[in-house]
């Protein structure tokens, strides 16, 4: 089991060098971050070769890539070509992603269980119908429409039927609020439209995947067992077939909440929260793009966290799944 | 006093997308206190369909209608949390497949347990004593420590037996055991069954038994009944149904069976045709287009459950001129005319295997594959197969039979030994000779379904070896494949059609046509019947017997089926955890098995007698085979061996003859006559 444990981080280490390498090396050539500088008339090349002699641009990208990984092993996330400190951006960016990111899943978790559930013990009944057809409609639907949408409707139209603003559109929380309850509530009032939106699309595939895992098991034998012994429908349906049920699920759940630390960049762009995925597109859209250096440290941070969830994930499986424990 | 269960008009539909499945169709009978009732039918008949009607238990497309009491109470009017308190309690239910049955998430202890403590006022601790007491009861050595394994962990034997200690947990009125040992070995099958029989006394419950197998009827039921397509055909005491049927279906069943304790080998009599369709069935009856006795009146109305004799019903309209005794099934599948005049046989082998090994390495660890140890499949085994001759090898599932087959056709690598076709070595062939050679040596798959693909027309499989082989001419080559289809009993006019629009029996005639094309010498059987239902087995058998007297073929025959082995094979390889431990003609290993394992394995098989069945003793062995990674020292049967002694753990036993007439690989070799003498 440990020497498992083991073997998996020593190959999520290996993993995350490859990856960093490439990644740090594609971006680096991707792109001229003094481009803009160059294109503004009258700038010397006597600058030019300051800012680039500044940015480590005119050392071998190899050096470049060991100085920073250096950096990295001491604890450095190293500069960004803006000249902040990316590792203290990062932690700031990587607190408001999660506070978009936990309630979301939370809510999308325990929506995407309960409507799966449902839906296949109700198989092909008016309920099924309804919540199917409403998962594939906020699959489908962008969510940049989605969030305009609850932007325009749902926050405009309860605004102006309390009369002032309860939901806020824009924004993590607004400056000044003094208070802890008052900073909370304030926090709330802003996440709940980002948070609702992510949790549309969340829920919508999580109950498709629970559903088809719940007719999985409905169909399966031990549960004509179960019923054969003289079980309460309820027992059948909570402890026979729910806890088999959950599995398949529950690595889909661990592996999506990785993906979504990296950012949940439409969401965050549409309600402005300045989270990790935003941190993504600037660092390759931004000012002095592309930045090797912002883009190489969330890679570190977004790759952990799918490589983590990837074993926590397997971990759960073999939890969860007696069969494949001493497999 | 109202009987225990009664079943009035039962008639099950499901709705498919090509129209209704009529499974069970105006099924009628009484349950008595204390009495089993065997149910029989082929595949496809209802039987199982109608346990889980009876339960409450099928799909939501099933439409049931009828009644069902179970002591004076209507069940098919209950709703789910009602039925609940019936189910386990009043009727309990030991399913087909126990691994499928039993929840992989929770400890088999638990499960028993559980069925305990969430139906009784018992504490969950004074129901896990309980459960373990059951799980005793069934025959589980050590039921403290295997309650707290996983299903998965278990073997096939062990997790029927706890299946059946779930049906014994609340003292049920009624045990429906829907094909309890179907999927188990013989030797294993022998003990489930004593569990059954145990589980019986123990709570004094009534049983319905749902088998394919007359045997196991013979040997467990007071009662039988007979279904087919649907319908209940038959119905009386067990010795009136296997003695003095009155039914044709009944009498083409028993006819087609091959037997263990038969008198000679006499040609088998199969049921022309298969098994109607569900879908649209026509008026009248549904045996009719295999029937040997039809008038006209039977294909106009369809006869209903009538009493023939006292106790004793049956749905034919010539169920009283039966009783005369038409002459039925007597000479419906006709040996071919003999043979044209075949070369002489020679006297060396065909086929010549030494010393066969064969070991699979056992692999673990998820990054770097390390190998920890071997499967010992095939450990030094010979064999001889003559010309024109069928060697019957036959064992228990695991025990290397198909690995040896396999090795000898070269489909898979031997460790070491020798495997010779006439005087060429096959293992040092080069793969192009190999290809070459392969012309001779063909073979016939368990599963024709799986082994013909889907998605290419019967004629093109048939023609497929031929093309292959650079031996198509498009003149002749058509006329060929009729030619082959005709010889298995195909109509030609059926080469385009699909290997699914073919039944079972026939598939397996195509797969014999495709291994036929080249004109081969030997053909290799790999359990060739055991997918087919009886009444169509023994057309199988019987076109095998012809085209080997008609081609001057060799057959490898492998099977586990002991009574199809005895009518076809003219020698005997009894195989057991990769070795041979007893080799014979015939007659020498089953009128006088000298290898305990033998003598076990065929004192395990049901014999479809219910007076030999009575008074027949079983030489029940214990435990499960032992694994093939690590088998057991020195004699690798001592594990489950009654004779075993000190030197079987130092010393093996090697094959040869020690006074018994025959070679048989055992210290204390010693004949015995286990199958019951030849009755009548």
């Amino acid at each position: 089991m440990w020497i498992y444990l083991l073997r998996r981080l020593l190959a999520g280490v290996i993993v995350m060098l490859v990856l960093s390498f490439g990644v740090f090396i594609l971006v680096a050539l991707s792109g001229n971050p003094l481009a803009a500088l160059k294109a503004t008339p009258g700038v010397s090349r006597a600058t030019i070769a300051a800012a680039a002699a500044q940015l480590h641009l005119n050392e071998p990208l190899a050096d470049r890539y060991w100085n920073w990984l250096d950096g990295l092993l001491h604890g450095n996330f190293g500069s960004s070509y803006t000249g902040q400190p990316v590792g203290s951006q990062i932690a700031q960016r990587l607190l408001v992603t999660v506070k978009l990111v936990v309630p979301a899943v939370i809510l999308s978790v325990l929506i995407g269980v309960v409507v799966g559930v449902i839906s296949a013990v109700r198989q092909y009944k008016p309920v099924d119908h309804v919540s199917t057809g409403l998962a594939y409609l906020f699959y489908s639907t962008p969510v940049f429409v989605l969030g305009l949408l609850l932007k325009d409707f749902l926050a405009v139209d309860v605004n102006r039927a309390v009369g002032h603003t309860v939901l806020f559109t824009v924004g993590q929380s607004t400056p000044g609020i003094t208070g802890t309850w008052n900073v909370l509530a304030n926090e709330v009032q802003h996440a709940a439209l980002p948070v609702i939106t992510l949790t549309l699309v969340t829920y919508a595939t999580w109950s498709r995947f629970q559903r088809a895992a719940m007719l999985d098991v409905l169909n399966a034998d031990y549960i004509r067992l179960a019923r054969a012994k003289g079980l309460s429908p309820r027992r059948v349906l909570f402890v026979h077939a729910l806890r088999n049920a959950l599995i398949p699920v529950i690595t889909v759940v661990a592996i999506d909440f990785a993906a979504l630390i990296g950012g949940a960049l439409v969401t965050e762009i549409v309600f402005s929260w300045n989270g990790m995925g935003q941190y993504l597109f600037n660092g390759l859209t931004g000012a002095e793009s592309p930045d090797v250096y912002a883009v190489s440290g969330w890679l570190m941070v977004a790759g952990t966290a799918v490589v983590m969830f990837n074993i926590l994930a397997d971990l759960l499986y073999g939890v969860l799944d007696p069969r494949i424990r001493n497999a | 006093m109202s009987p225990l269960l009664e079943v009035m008009g039962l008639n099950v539909t499901f709705r498919t997308r090509d129209g209704d499945v009529h499974a069970v169709r105006d099924l009628t009978f009484r349950l008595g206190r204390g009495e089993t009732l065997g149910i029989v039918g082929e595949s496809g008949s209802g039987k199982s369909t109608a346990a889980l009607a009876i339960l409450g238990l099928l799909a939501k497309n099933a439409r049931v209608t009828g009644s069902v009491k179970a002591a004076g109470q209507e069940l098919l009017s209950l709703r789910e949390r009602d039925l609940a308190h019936v189910r386990g309690s009043v009727i309990a239910y030991v399913p087909q497949d126990p691994l499928s049955s039993l929840n992989p998430a929770f400890t088999v202890g638990w499960q028993v347990a559980e069925t305990i403590w969430t139906r009784r006022e018992m504490s969950k601790e004074a129901a896990h004593r309980r459960a373990v007491e059951l799980l005793e009861a069934v025959g589980i050595p050590r039921a403290a420590e295997q309650a707290r394994r996983f299903p998965h962990e278990l073997s096939g034997g062990m997790r029927q037996r706890v299946v059946i200690a779930i049906a014994m947990a609340n003292d049920p009125d009624v045990i429906i055991a829907d094909e309890p040992t179907t999927a188990l070995d013989v030797t294993i099958q022998a003990q489930v069954l004593e569990a059954l029989r145990s589980a019986r006394e123990l709570t004094g419950a009534s049983m319905i038994l749902i088998t394919h197998d007359l045997g196991i009827v013979a040997g467990l039921a007071d009662r039988v009944m007979v279904m087919y397509a649907g319908k209940p055909v038959e119905a009386g005491p067990v010795d009136d149904i296997f003695f003095r049927s009155r039914m044709p279906y009944t009498l083409g069943l028993l006819g087609s069976l091959p037997r263990l304790d038969g008198v000679g080998y006499a040609r088998l009599r199969p049921i022309p045709g298969a098994p109607p369709s569900l879908v649209k069935l026509p008026p009248g009856c549904p045996f009719v287009p295999r029937c040997p006795v039809v008038i006209g009146r039977c294909a106009e109305e369809e006869p209903t459950l009538r009493l023939a004799a006292p106790e004793h019903s049956s749905a034919c309209h010539r169920s009283r001129e039966l009783a005369a005794g038409v002459p039925l099934f007597g000479t419906a599948d006709p040996a071919p005319p003999a043979p044209q005049t075949l070369p002489a046989v020679d006297d060396r082998p065909i086929i010549g295997v030494t010393d066969l090994v064969k070991h699979y390495p056992l692999t673990s660890g998820r990054l770097a594959r390390r190998k920890v140890g071997n499967v010992h499949a095939v450990c030094g085994v010979s064999l001889e197969l003559r010309e024109r001759e069928t060697l019957g090898l036959v064992g228990e599932s695991g025990c290397g039979k198909s690995t040896t087959a396999r090795s000898i056709l070269q489909l898979l690598p031997a460790t070491s030994g020798s495997v010779r076709f006439g005087d060429q070595e096959l293992t040092t062939q080069t793969r192009r000779q190999l290809r070459a050679l392969r012309q001779h040596v063909q073979v016939v798959f368990q599963d024709p379904m799986a082994s013909l693909d889907p998605r290419i027309p019967v004629g093109e499989i048939v023609a497929e070896p031929l093309r292959v082989h650079e031996r198509w001419d498009r003149r002749t080559g058509p006329a060929r494949v009729a030619e082959l289809f005709r010889l298995v009993g195909l109509n030609p006019e059926h080469r385009n059609r699909y290997p699914h629009e073919f039944s079972g029996g026939q598939r397996q005639r195509v797969g014999i046509a495709r291994a036929l094309a080249l004109e081969p010498k030997v053909l290799v059987l790999d359990e060739p019947v055991s997918a087919l239902d009886v009444s169509v087995q023994a057309g199988v058998v019987n076109l095998l017997e012809d085209l080997q007297d008609r081609l001057g073929l060799s057959y490898l025959f492998i099977a586990h089926d002991l009574s199809v082995i005895r009518h076809i094979c003219d020698r005997v390889a009894v195989m057991y955890l990769g070795k041979l431990v007893e080799t014979g003609t015939r007659s020498q290993v089953y009128d006088a098995p000298s290898h305990p394992y033998t003598q076990a394995l065929l004192s395990a098989v049901p014999v479809p007698d219910p007076q030999v069945e009575r008074q027949r003793r079983r030489i029940l062995l214990t435990g499960d085979v032992p694994s093939a990674t690590s088998p057991p020292s020195g004699c690798r049967f001592r594990t489950r061996c009654w004779k075993a002694q000190g030197i079987c753990a130092t010393e093996e036993p090697v094959l040869a003859d020690r006074g018994q007439g025959h070679p048989v690989a055992c210290h204390f070799a010693e004949k015995a006559a286990v199958l019951p003498g030849p009755r009548r």
